[in-house]
C-alpha cells in the first residue's frame, strides 16, 4: 500500500533516488511502501530475485549488522515512467569499504511501486574496488570517499 | 524542419548515432558528434576529439567487419541521454554480444559531447568465448 507522505506525489526518477536514499539509511518503511509485490531485481550476472517479500527478506538479514550502503547518484534520466541512473555505490563491512560503479535501470509503476530495479556493474572494476579496501582497512586514507 | 529538429534532439542524436554505427556511415557519425567530443569506454583509456574517434570508428568498414546493435531503453534529461543496449561486434564469422549501458552530454545544437559506454569485462570475456564458439556453430552467435 502507498500511505501517505506518498511516493505517488513524486516523479518517477525521485522516487528511485528516494528509494535508494532510503536503502542507504535503513528506512524500510519506505522501501516498503514502494517496492512493487512482484518487483523483479537484477544484478546482471548473479540470480535475479523475485517479489517484495524475498527483497525485504534481503534487506532485512543485513539489518543490525555492520553491513552497510552508500549511493552517490552522479545522473538520472527518464522515458515516461523508466528511469536510470548513473552513480557509484559502496558496500562496507566494518572498516572494510568497497566503492564502484554502478548503471541502474528501473521501471515504475503508475501507482508510484518500482517493479524492475536492475543494476549493471563490471567484475573486474568491483574486485579493484575490494582489494582496494582491503588495503584501506589497514591505510585509511586509501578509502574510497564519495 | 524535421532535420534541424532531429538535429536538435538529443535522443534523436543518440538514435541516429547507433543507426549509423549499425550501417558504418561516417558521414552521419560525423554529423552527430561535437568538435572536441570525449569518448570513453570505462576502463580504458578516452579517445579525445572527432577526428580521432572516427579513425577508431573506421574499422567498422574494414572487410569482414561489422557492427551491431539493439537499444533495449533510452531516457533522457536536458541534455543527457542513457542508453540500455546490447551491441555486437563482428569480426568475419566472430561475433561478439555483450551488454552496456550508454551516457551522452549533448551540446545544445544536439552534438554529443560526451560519449561514455560502461561494460563488464567479464561478460563481454564470456560473449568472447560465446563468439569462438558461434564461429564453429553458428546457432550459437549472438542475436539481436
Amino acid at each position: 500500500m502507498v500511505t501517505a507522505g506518498s511516493p505517488t506525489r513524486l516523479d518517477p526518477g525521485a522516487i528511485v533516488t528516494r528509494f535508494l536514499e532510503a536503502v542507504q539509511n535503513d528506512d524500510i518503511d519506505f522501501a516498503r511502501d514502494v517496492l512493487d509485490e512482484n518487483i523483479v531485481y537484477q544484478n546482471v550476472g548473479l540470480p535475479t530475485i523475485h517479489g517484495k517479500q524475498a527483497v525485504l527478506r534481503l534487506f532485512g538479514a543485513l539489518e543490525n549488522t555492520s553491513f552497510g550502503f552508500e549511493v552517490d547518484v552522479q545522473r538520472t534520466t527518464t522515458n515516461g515512467y523508466t528511469v536510470m541512473n548513473e552513480r557509484y555505490d559502496a558496500l562496507s563491512f566494518g572498516p572494510l569499504r568497497t566503492q564502484f560503479w554502478v548503471c541502474g535501470v528501473f521501471e515504475v509503476s503508475e501507482r508510484g511501486t518500482i517493479t524492475l530495479w536492475r543494476d549493471y556493474f563490471d567484475f573486474a572494476a568491483v574486485s579493484r574496488a575490494f582489494l582496494r579496501g582491503l588495503i584501506g582497512i589497514v591505510v585509511p586514507s586509501l578509502r574510497a570517499r564519495f | 524542419m524535421t532535420d534541424i529538429l532531429a538535429r536538435t534532439d538529443p535522443t534523436a542524436a543518440v538514435e541516429t548515432l547507433w543507426s549509423a554505427a549499425g550501417l558504418g556511415d561516417l558521414a552521419v557519425l560525423e554529423s552527430v558528434l561535437a568538435d572536441d567530443v570525449r569518448w570513453e569506454n570505462v576502463g580504458l583509456p578516452a579517445v579525445r576529439g572527432r577526428k580521432a574517434v572516427l579513425r577508431v570508428l573506421s574499422a567498422v568498414n574494414w572487410p569482414g567487419a561489422g557492427f551491431g546493435v539493439k537499444i533495449h531503453r533510452i531516457t533522457a534529461t536536458g541534455n543527457t541521454v542513457m542508453t540500455e543496449r546490447t551491441d555486437v561486434i563482428i569480426v568475419g564469422p566472430l561475433h561478439i554480444g555483450f551488454w552496456v549501458v550508454g551516457v551522452t552530454e549533448h551540446s545544445n545544437d544536439g552534438k554529443i559531447t560526451l560519449w561514455r559506454d560502461y561494460g563488464d569485462v567479464l561478460n563481454v570475456t564470456l560473449g568472447f568465448l560465446r563468439g569462438l564458439l558461434g564461429i564453429v556453430f553458428p546457432s550459437v552467435r549472438p542475436r539481436l
